[in-house]
């Protein structure tokens, strides 16, 4: 197109400036919608998802009490401690009806050191683990002990180490990204408990009368053999080492978080169509009054010797060029909100949300602005092309 | 002067919201001991006047060659805006911590606004000095 | 060059024939002027003429082509290159100059240059005495002027047949008669004119009047 055809659109763009303003405006609003609300259910669904994959234990028992901050701790991985003595695991491990059982500990810096320490450090026991081995996304061969330490997706080990408490410990592998502050955990084996809080001390970290002791444990993980309930398991449980423990069902908290997820998306999918079919009629509308506005100067293009097919070019083109600067800016203005704040919205949902990605995210918009086009395409293209079809004399006439 | 008036207005908008953004909208952490991202929003209020100020002055001003100089100043201070928090003051380490999830996103943001509005005043700018 | 055959019009079914079997011919070179009462169908025939009103019944041949068979890109070729219409209405795009009302509808077919359609408007805007007004915009026109403005355009595909429709209704006499001497003489250049006008003027200059009632019927 050369300089003085984009000039000419541009010029005929302008003089319907208000309408075509309401028409930008209007597509901005759509594709601000549009993205907003395809990104926010992909993520919450990415989401729920990768939790799905991620809580792959039947029964997980913690300390009494705790029940509610390990149900956060699996949800959105909120940094939380709590502690009961090792001796349980033992007992645990002889009850009838377990298939697999494995033991975690987590250690957390308190808020005074929230500045300093970016980490939080989950030791777990490699032999008997099926909780974290899933979600370890470079292998390993060496398998995980003394110092060595496997680091969350957020955590950047540009030399292959971390340092921890003012020491360097190597990174044999990295976890898959979750899109909670699991991201930001570390994992060694329980062997090198001692020797980190040893360390720890050392460096003048503070460190709590539990966080010292050194025979404690966070939470076991259980899965159950076939064949056995899991009400007989966690009544032995009882049975064996008393009412100290608090069980959470890792599987039912997911179903439960997908009845929510159900719901959300589904309010999201009602007020997006809503206010989507809303926005489609106002551009129905502005459509309807440019074209009327604009039958008298196609129906002396026609006179002139344009073709409808060039007028409906031309038409299309100017329409074109607005929806492609209104989609654009739509989903900037969308992506400004729902990506930065991704984290934001999932905390406030107390949902696991997993953002897309940078070529998610391009791909997405890809997607809404082809989207938009179609929808302002079809909204235009009969009063396109009807005005073109008008008989020229008719249209000149009712214009005097 | 309907430029100027759009663009100024932006500006002290923009310092506005740079201002709110630590304090009020999407605060920092709350904390006895005043960390790291403390320290930043303090930092990020004081640009945030530096924003409007400018804003202010741009409004007054009638030689576009000036207005231009403002602008491209506009366009530098929004990388401040997240120098402060990114590199020189920082904020706290901790992922899920208030001014990582809500703060920081929340400067990006508008450090983009700033961007985006700034550029476009100087290419408007640019244009009108260049057909003089 | 134009023959119309039993050419019957009406707006919408119910009402009355505007134009009932009406048959008419201009040959090169003619100065035709249409006139009658105001609803007699002076535009509606310019118009059905022009090739831009279809007809209910009748067809009009222009050199030996019914308008009305051709195709959309036959038809539209015929208006850029040989016949003019010129509207009672006088409509410019208000954000354009008026030099470049005129050449903008024309620069799309690449038929010419923008430099060789300026160069020919600006020379038929001198021939009809307002050159100096080629970079103003519409509003700052009167109508007369504007009136003018609208023949150039019409005349800048220079088409064999101009068709004018009312061209001097609500001038005063003398621009009216500047405009009729100019079209007076375009078609003395070998090119037909037919214009519908209320304007007795027109006599004068016209090769022959038809009185729309009275001759047609």
């Amino acid at each position: 197109m050369n300089l003085q055809r984009r000039k000419s659109i541009l010029k005929d763009i302008r003089r319907h400036g208000f309408f075509n303003a309401c028409l930008l405006a209007t597509i901005v609003l759509l594709s601000v919608m549009l993205l907003s609300g395809t990104v926010v259910s992909t993520s919450l669904r990415k989401g729920m998802k990768n939790m799905q994959q991620r809580l792959g234990a039947d029964i997980m028992l913690v300390p009494k009490g705790s029940k509610e901050k390990a149900e956060n701790m699996l949800l959105e991985g909120s940094r939380s401690t709590f502690y009961f003595d090792d001796s349980v695991y033992e007992k645990v491990e002889s009850i009838n009806g377990i298939s697999q059982v494995t033991s975690q500990c987590f250690l957390k810096s308190l808020s005074a050191d929230c500045c300093s320490s970016e980490v939080e450090i989950v030791f777990f026991d490699p032999e008997t683990d099926f909780v974290v081995a899933p979600w370890i996304e470079t292998e390993y061969k060496s398998g995980l002990s003394g110092d060595a330490v496997i680091v969350g997706s957020d955590i950047s080990s540009e030399d292959g180490t971390i340092k921890l408490f003012g020491q360097d410990y190597p990174v044999v592998s990295k976890m898959a990204r979750t899109g909670t502050a699991l991201d930001s955990s570390v994992y060694f084996s329980s062997e090198a408990k001692d020797g980190l809080l040893k360390n720890a001390e050392e460096k003048g970290s503070f460190l709590t009368e539990d966080q010292k002791k050194s025979g404690v444990l966070s939470s076991i993980f259980i899965n159950v053999k076939e064949g056995h309930a899991v009400d007989d398991v966690i009544e032995d449980a009882h049975k064996s080492i008393g009412d100290i423990f608090d069980v959470v069902y890792p599987k039912k908290l997911h179903a439960s978080l997908a009845g929510s997820l159900v719901k959300i998306t589904g309010v999201v999918n009602v007020i997006s169509i809503s206010l989507g079919a809303f926005l489609v009629a106002i551009l129905l509308i502005i459509n309807s009054i440019i074209m009327r506005s604009r039958k008298h100067e196609v129906a002396l293009l026609r006179v002139l010797g344009h073709t409808k097919k060039r007028l409906v070019g031309k038409l299309v083109t100017e329409m074109g060029l607005i929806c492609l600067a209104g989609s654009f800016s739509g989903c900037t203005l969308g992506a400004l909100v729902v990506i930065p704040f991704g984290r934001y919205i999932g905390m406030s949902l107390n949902m696991p949300y997993l953002g897309p990605g940078f070529y998610g995210t391009v791909l997405t918009v890809a997607l809404i602005i082809s989207s938009v086009f179609l929808i302002v395409f079809l909204a235009s293209i009969f009063f396109i092309i009807h005005t073109t079809n008008i008989e020229p004399y008719l249209a000149l006439r009712r214009e005097e | 002067m309907k430029n100027r008036t759009v663009f100024a207005a932006a500006f002290v908008l923009i310092g506005l919201l740079v201002i709110l953004a630590p304090t009020v909208l999407f605060a920092v952490c709350e904390s006895e001991k005043k960390m790291a991202c403390y320290y930043t929003g303090k930092a990020v209020i004081g640009i945030g006047i530096l924003i409007v100020a400018l804003g202010v002055v741009y409004f007054f001003l009638k030689n576009k060659g000036t207005r231009l100089g403002i602008a491209i100043a506009e366009f530098f201070t929004s990388g401040l805006v997240l120098a402060f928090p990114l590199k020189l003051t920082g904020l706290c380490k901790m992922s899920d911590m208030a001014c990582r999830v809500k703060t920081l996103p929340a400067l990006i943001v508008v450090s983009i606004l700033l961007v985006i509005v700034s550029l476009i005043d100087i290419f408007f700018l640019a244009k009108g000095e260049k057909s003089e | 060059m134009l023959t119309a055959k039993k050419i019957s019009k009406s707006y919408t079914q119910k009402r009355r024939k505007i134009l009932d079997s009406l048959e008419i011919t201009i040959d090169e070179g003619e100065f035709v002027a249409v006139m009658g009462e105001s609803g007699s169908g002076k535009s509606t025939l310019l118009a059905v003429l022009a090739g831009i009103l279809s007809p209910d019944e009748g067809e009009v041949l222009f050199e030996g082509e019914d308008l009305y068979s051709l195709s959309d890109e036959k038809l539209a070729d015929v208006h850029r290159n040989k016949i003019g219409y010129v509207p009672q209405s006088n409509f410019f795009l208000k954000n354009y100059t008026i030099l470049e009302n005129i050449v903008e509808a024309f620069l799309s077919s690449k038929e010419k240059t923008e430099e060789e359609l300026t160069e020919k408007a600006k020379s038929y805007l001198t021939d009809l005495g307002i050159s100096d007004l080629a970079d103003r915009f519409p509003h700052e026109l009167s109508g007369g002027e504007l009136k003018r403005a609208a023949i150039v355009r019409a005349l800048l595909s220079s088409p064999v047949l101009l068709i004018a429709d009312e061209p001097t209704t609500g001038l005063d006499s003398n621009t009216g008669n500047i405009i009729l001497s100019y079209l007076s003489g375009y078609a003395k250049s070998g090119n037909s004119v037919l214009v519908a006008t209320h304007d007795d003027h027109v006599k004068e200059y016209a090769d022959w009047i038809v009185d729309i009632r009275k001759d047609l019927e």
